[in-house]
């Protein structure tokens, strides 16, 4: 890869047509995404999530950053959390992805201390050190330049904020690794094909993963964007990892 | 050991939890930074406890630490059932800055944790609730057994003879009423200070 490629899955396309690339995948798929989701990890991923708030310890009147907030899974259970005076701002670069999510923090009624931007990760829309949590859901795999999103957040993370990253990893068990592959390849994007209509997105979704770095490469991108005290966590035998690290 | 490192997210999650009802004990481990060692000799196996804004974050490893505790499991078991950490000999033995241990230990102590709430949560309201209530059950069990460990037979084999002539309360009913003064205690101090704070903040505003 050159300085003017970047991956799109397995596909090495022009690094300024990724995002739109990524973004026309979130634009056929919203619509059916959350019903994908729990077909596709046959509802653990409600598990995985509700771990990795868990694990982010939200307080009362903290401000929070839901990166790649998508439907707003996280975002609804952790508004509750956040009191009366706390705050969450749910930021997707996808607008029909956000409008999922705005639509849901409204129907729950949680929007009242929510608010909603469309911003990329790379480059932040925030005043430094505005928030004292941030999480990012399964989308730091579709960000173009991760090192570059991993600073933005660094520099919003208020000292003593912490950031968390729920996101496929590798799996540890070379038996699992070998059935999550037959899984991804042969059954994934024929699920995709039958509930989203959309074979290739699901497709996409299975280069990513193999793509993206595995759970100690993440950890040490994290030790250079500057968080202190980085350590993950392996779900579902490493299918899936939550990383954690502190700004002071 | 690999293992152990992936079940210090749940337990930290069930700790801070826990911390969380308890306002004192999360101010006071939100104004440190330094860890505390925790070495299981019988594991061969250790973890550092972090203060942190939130309560505390379990790392692995037991390196690096301002002070260190070298124990066995059934050593944290007597040091949080509140045993003097001085009267432990050598079940317990510390490195580094003793005091400064002391201080995030009792900060721990102060963490509650509500065990058939966590199973419930884990198993739904059905099989946890009472799997739960049977735990708790259980380890009040245990920490009274401990107790009477801690506290010596003699002592209770004079009561025990009390009871039988008849004249005193089995000493089972006894430990079972001094656990509920203590809870009643623990509450009503932490009602006590919810109170003073709301009254700060109504000052406040």
């Amino acid at each position: 890869m050159n300085d003017k490629t970047t991956h799109f899955g397995y596909a090495e396309v022009d690094w300024k047509d990724k995002a739109s690339k990524v973004s026309q995948v979130f634009d056929s798929v919203a619509g059916r995404y959350d019903v994908m989701n729990d077909l596709m990890s046959m509802g653990v991923h409600r598990a995985w999530k509700r771990f990795a708030v868990d694990l982010a310890c939200i307080q009362r009147n903290e401000r929070v950053l839901d990166l790649a907030a998508g439907t707003g899974d996280l975002s609804a259970a952790m508004a509750p959390r956040l009191g009366a005076r706390g705050q969450i701002v749910l930021a997707d670069y996808n607008a029909a992805m956000l409008n999922q999510g705005r639509d849901r923090m409204l129907n729950e009624g949680r929007a009242e201390r929510a608010s909603f931007v469309q911003a990329d990760a790379e480059c932040l829309p925030f005043a430094d050190e505005s928030f004292d949590c941030i999480t990012i859901a399964f989308g730091l795999r579709n960000v173009r330049d991760k090192a570059r999103a991993l600073e933005s957040m660094f520099r919003v993370l208020k000292p003593g904020g912490r950031l968390l990253v729920l996101e496929f990893s590798k799996p540890g068990n070379p038996l699992l690794a070998k059935l999550y592959d037959t899984y991804s390849f042969e059954i994934l994007p024929r699920l995709g094909q039958a509930v989203a209509k959309d074979a290739d997105s699901y497709r996409y979704l299975a280069e990513s993963i193999r793509m993206h770095p595995d759970q100690d490469s993440l950890q040490a991108m994290l030790d250079a964007a500057g968080f202190e005290r980085t350590q993950y966590y392996n779900l579902s035998g490493g299918i899936v990892a939550v990383h954690r690290g502190y700004r002071f | 050991m690999a293992l152990l490192d992936q079940i210090l997210g749940p337990l930290e999650i069930v700790l801070n939890r826990a911390l969380a009802t308890s306002p004192e004990a999360t101010a006071l481990l939100a104004e440190q930074r330094e860890p505390v060692a925790l070495y299981f000799r019988d594991l061969d196996w250790g973890l550092r406890i972090y203060p942190a804004p939130h309560g505390v974050q379990l790392m692995p490893g037991s390196s690096a630490a301002r002070a260190t505790l070298s124990t066995s499991l059934v050593g944290l078991a007597r040091l949080m059932a509140g045993e003097d950490a001085r009267t432990m000999g050598t079940a317990l033995q510390l490195q580094g800055d003793a005091e400064y241990a002391e201080q995030i230990m009792s900060a721990l102590r102060q963490a509650r944790i509500d065990l058939e709430t966590e199973i419930t949560s884990l198993l739904g309201p059905v099989l946890g609730s009472g799997l739960g209530q049977g735990l708790s059950g259980l380890l009040a069990q245990g920490r009274q057994g401990l107790r009477t460990l801690l506290l010596g037979a003699g002592h209770d084999a004079a009561v025990s003879a009390g009871a039988d002539a008849g004249e005193l309360a089995a000493p089972e009913q006894v430990h079972a009423w001094m656990d509920q003064i203590d809870e009643l205690a623990t509450a009503l101090d932490r009602l006590d200070a919810r109170v003073a704070r709301l009254e700060r903040q109504r000052e406040g505003t």
